[in-house]
């Protein structure tokens, strides 16, 4: 095979994959969006911030690579708040920052949505 | 260590001491008078725990650079089986749960069949201080997340042909 025809092949297979991608990620920031509500709520704080932190970290490295480089950019954002939060004090997360916290994860989602609605 | 490593495993008749693994290797490493010349990349350890990323890198780096990949989904992973691939050069992913990559570097580096072996680190975190510190580990270079999967392959090549010259 020719260069350009693996170049074509890879280009195809990275449309499947990026299909796929985006069909689970509406599930993946719902997810956020929850973890980011319940953070206040009981005495597991810390894991679900070590949790927030990993899923953010997750979503800052792919969906660049699947040409969508804004949303890697505002989760990268966000992974870095929420490291701030745990590497100073979680408890001192306040609820005007939790809620702070929830709008930028439903601006993802809404980000998302454009970007999608822009391509049909 | 690489030099002696190969140097040894040439003077047994290009015959690897445990796998036999490295006879095209060494080929590509020496001349016919024994000189040291450049190095063919073939063989990438792709160390990553995230399927999307992984799945990426390994169609990028084997349809378009038409290398040889194993990636391994954890540093546990990458230490069991790591020395038995034989890897040219190591691309590591530096947040993991469990070992990250700083740790698992450490990990494969006492290990003596790939105590040479080069590595880059592919990480969204990318500042510069940060940068500075993965170099500081004997990193050849950090490759950003998100890459472009059209360009992964030419930028390692360039960051091996780099290493090599």
């Amino acid at each position: 095979m020719s260069e350009q025809d693996n170049t074509d092949l890879l280009s195809a297979e990275l449309t499947k994959l990026r299909a796929d991608f985006l069909q689970r990620l509406p599930a993946e920031l719902t997810l956020l969006e929850s973890l980011a509500n319940h953070l206040q709520e009981d005495t597991a704080q810390r894991t679900k911030l070590d949790d927030l932190h990993h899923r953010l970290h997750r979503l800052a490295g792919i969906p660049g690579v699947f040409e969508l480089p804004d949303l890697s950019t505002q989760a990268r954002v966000l992974e870095q708040r929420v490291k701030a939060w745990l590497e100073d004090s979680p408890e001192k997360m306040t609820s005007l920052l939790q809620q702070a916290l929830i709008a930028d994860i439903a601006a993802l989602q809404q980000m998302l949505t454009e970007a999608l609605s822009k391509e049909i | 260590m690489g030099q002696k490593f190969l140097w040894t495993a040439i003077n047994n008749a290009g015959q690897h001491e445990n796998t036999g693994k490295y006879v095209g290797t060494i080929a590509n490493k020496f001349n016919q008078a024994g000189r040291s010349v450049m190095s063919t990349l073939q063989r990438i350890l792709y160390v990553e725990d995230d399927p999307d990323i992984q799945a990426v890198a390994k169609l990028a780096l084997e349809m378009v650079g038409g290398f040889t990949m194993k990636v391994c989904s954890s540093g546990d992973e990458a230490v069991l089986e790591a020395a038995t691939f034989a890897p040219d050069i190591i691309l590591l992913d530096v947040m993991m749960p469990g070992m990250d990559g700083p740790a698992t570097l450490l990990a494969l580096r006492k290990q003596p069949a790939l105590d040479h072996v080069p590595f880059v680190f592919m990480t969204a975190k990318v500042q510069s201080a940060e940068v500075a510190y993965y170099k500081s580990l004997g990193a050849l270079d950090v490759i950003a997340k998100p890459f472009d999967p059209m360009e992964l392959s030419q930028q390692i090549q360039n960051i091996w042909q780099q290493h090599n010259v």
